[in-house]
């Protein structure tokens, strides 16, 4: 178990040097903009006092290195700077509508694991049948549809045409089914693509055989001797998603006028607000990296082949 | 030719070649297919339906939707094939050099990459649109940029199992150098995954602009972009849906039209990927 403890140390170590890389990204985009950051940072609309309070604030005058040094100890006691529109603190601005994101991105990845898998395991078995092709047509379709359309499409037919479901907001319990689908399209199509490509693979393998031979089920073979091996890749791109949805749901809050953290960086960047912009990049950043870390650490716990 | 026959014998593949050589029709014939201007305003017919004068109606300035998406098809298409070349241009010495090196060099550009794909594509095309300013140039390259990390990746893990290959190792006891060696057998046999990937990335760059369109923040109006439109037309999404639903089928078929292309150059031009993908059997 020591190779696994190291490949996990190893893991870790790699994620904050890459963590600390993009903290570096970011506050170099913000300070090579043309022009003054402190101008920048303060929004269109600030006044002569506020951009040069904000100077001092942001130290401008010093050198970049310790002005990346006031950037990042800040970060790490939770102080992202001050939101130019609004002028409450960016943390709390994030803080406020991270919630509403994380919920949509669950539900769609809840969305996307259950009717991708279940999708993809049925093609495979039915491999080249109708229902095989039926399913990797839509599948096909799925990851081409433009996120924004599907979600315009999905308000015309159930909330103007149908009258089913509300059209945006969040106001109501099924304000999320919408959204929440919309999210879920281009995930749910990669996944059963994955799914029926990797068990294919696996029901190709011996020990499948094997178990026919004994007699097993074919739920059984299915599920126990071929999912669960068909798995690993299946994991890393529902992980993976997860993060794309973080990410994705920048257009589907637009859409549906979402009150999550996508809308308030389409916001900020149309309001200029780079210090908002600046926390939420690397709020998401963060969230990816970790999410990477923890699917590497679960892959052990899925697959006991894995031994490092 | 045996990858073209085998490419010929795959009808979604050859589907996606058909509409990608339409678009590109399309976009370069626009001016002779249609009689009018994309940007030309006609406030007195504005918002009408598909008619025979108008094949898929006006917009909310009257201009006429079938000619903007014609010429708009040149915006996406010039997007796409310029993003992917930026890709492909950082991506591939980048990818070979982590791959080929190992050691500090894979280290460091697997980090950069990390680092690009923490950031997740659309962020990063946001941010970099953000920070330069909005224009057809900076959407191209922030979607260039975008493309970059995923390159890497995949030239990155061909070359580490190309490099253990008996033909480099043959070629290396010939006394063949290290450019030699890349440039003659690592990067001819990477060039198939490269190819595959390039195509599906044109249809993924598309998207992603148009999404920067869509939320304003793309090629601006009135230049006809396909994402802009469709971000344009949504506050008439109850009234006059034609102005959405168009450019949306536009976007729709292209990506869908490079999906199936760089499936099937896959199964043609792989065939071990396309024992597991598509079995004969």
């Amino acid at each position: 178990m020591t190779g696994t403890t190291a490949h996990i140390v190893r893991t870790l170590l790699l994620s904050l040097i890459t963590l600390l890389g993009v903290s570096v990204l970011i506050f170099l985009m913000l300070r090579v903009l043309p022009g003054d950051p402190a101008r920048v940072l303060a929004g269109l609309n600030a006044s002569e006092e506020q951009v040069s309070r904000l100077r001092e604030q942001l130290g401008l005058d010093e050198s970049l290195l310790s002005q990346y040094w006031s950037f990042i100890t800040g970060v790490l006691t939770g102080d992202l700077g001050q939101s130019a529109r609004t002028s409450r603190p960016v943390a709390s601005e994030i803080a406020v509508r991270l919630p509403a994101t994380l919920i949509l991105a669950v539900v769609a990845t809840v969305i996307g694991s259950v009717v991708g898998v279940t999708a993809g395991v049925l093609a495979a078995v039915r491999r080249n049948s109708l229902v095989d092709h039926a399913i990797s047509s839509v599948a096909m379709m799925g990851v081409s549809m433009p996120v924004y359309w599907l979600g315009l499409l999905l308000i015309l037919l159930f909330a103007v045409t149908l009258g089913w479901l509300p059209a945006a907001g969040s106001g109501e319990p099924l304000s999320i089914v919408l959204p929440a689908v919309t999210l879920a399209a281009f995930s749910t199509a990669l996944i059963s693509r994955m799914t029926r490509a990797s068990m294919l693979e696996v029901l190709g393998q011996d020990y499948i055989r094997t178990a026919q031979a004994k007699g097993a089920a074919p739920p059984t073979v299915i599920v126990k001797h071929g999912l669960r091996n068909a798995f690993i890749p299946v994991l890393t791109v529902i992980s993976l998603q997860f993060g794309a949805l973080l990410g994705g749901a920048v257009l589907t809050e637009t859409v549906f006028g979402w009150p999550g953290i996508g809308r308030l960086l389409v916001d900020s960047i149309g309001a200029r607000d780079f210090a908002v912009v600046q926390g939420i990049v690397l709020v998401y950043a963060a969230a990816f990296i970790l999410l990477n870390v923890v699917v590497d650490v679960l892959y052990v716990v899925v697959d006991p082949r894995i031994r490092y | 030719m045996t990858a073209w026959r085998r490419f010929r014998g795959h009808p979604p593949g050859l589907i996606g070649l058909g509409i990608v050589l339409v678009f590109v029709a399309l976009a370069v014939f626009a001016p002779v297919l249609s009689p009018y201007d994309p940007n030309a305003q006609d406030l007195g017919s504005a918002i009408q339906g598909p008619s025979a004068e108008h094949w898929l109606g006006t917009d909310q300035l009257g201009r006429d939707i079938a000619t903007r998406l014609m010429y708009g098809g040149r915006i996406s298409l010039l997007i796409g094939v310029l993003a992917v070349s930026i890709g492909l241009a950082v991506g591939v010495p980048l990818g070979i050099l982590a791959g080929y090196y190992g050691g500090w060099a894979d280290l460091a550009i697997s980090r950069l990459a990390d680092m690009m794909f923490a950031f997740t594509s659309i962020l990063l095309a946001l941010t970099l649109v953000a920070v330069l300013g909005v224009s057809l140039q900076n959407v191209i390259i922030a979607v260039g940029i975008s493309v970059i990390p995923v390159i890497i990746r995949l030239v990155r893990s061909s070359v580490l199992s190309i490099r253990e290959e008996p033909y480099v190792e043959a070629a290396r006891m010939l006394g063949a150098g290290d450019l030699r060696i890349i440039t003659r057998h690592v990067f001819r046999n990477a060039l198939t995954p490269v190819l595959v990937h390039g195509t599906l990335s044109i249809g993924v760059s598309i998207l992603l602009a148009a999404g920067l369109g869509f939320l304003g923040l793309g090629v601006q109006s009135p230049t006809a972009e396909w994402g802009t439109m469709l971000g344009e037309g949504r506050q008439f999404i109850f009234s006059a849906p034609h102005l959405t639903t168009f450019p949306g089928v536009a976007i729709f078929l292209a990506i869908l039209a490079f999906n199936l292309l760089g499936d099937g150059l896959r199964d043609a031009l792989d065939p071990r990927m396309r024992s597991v993908d598509r079995p004969a059997g």
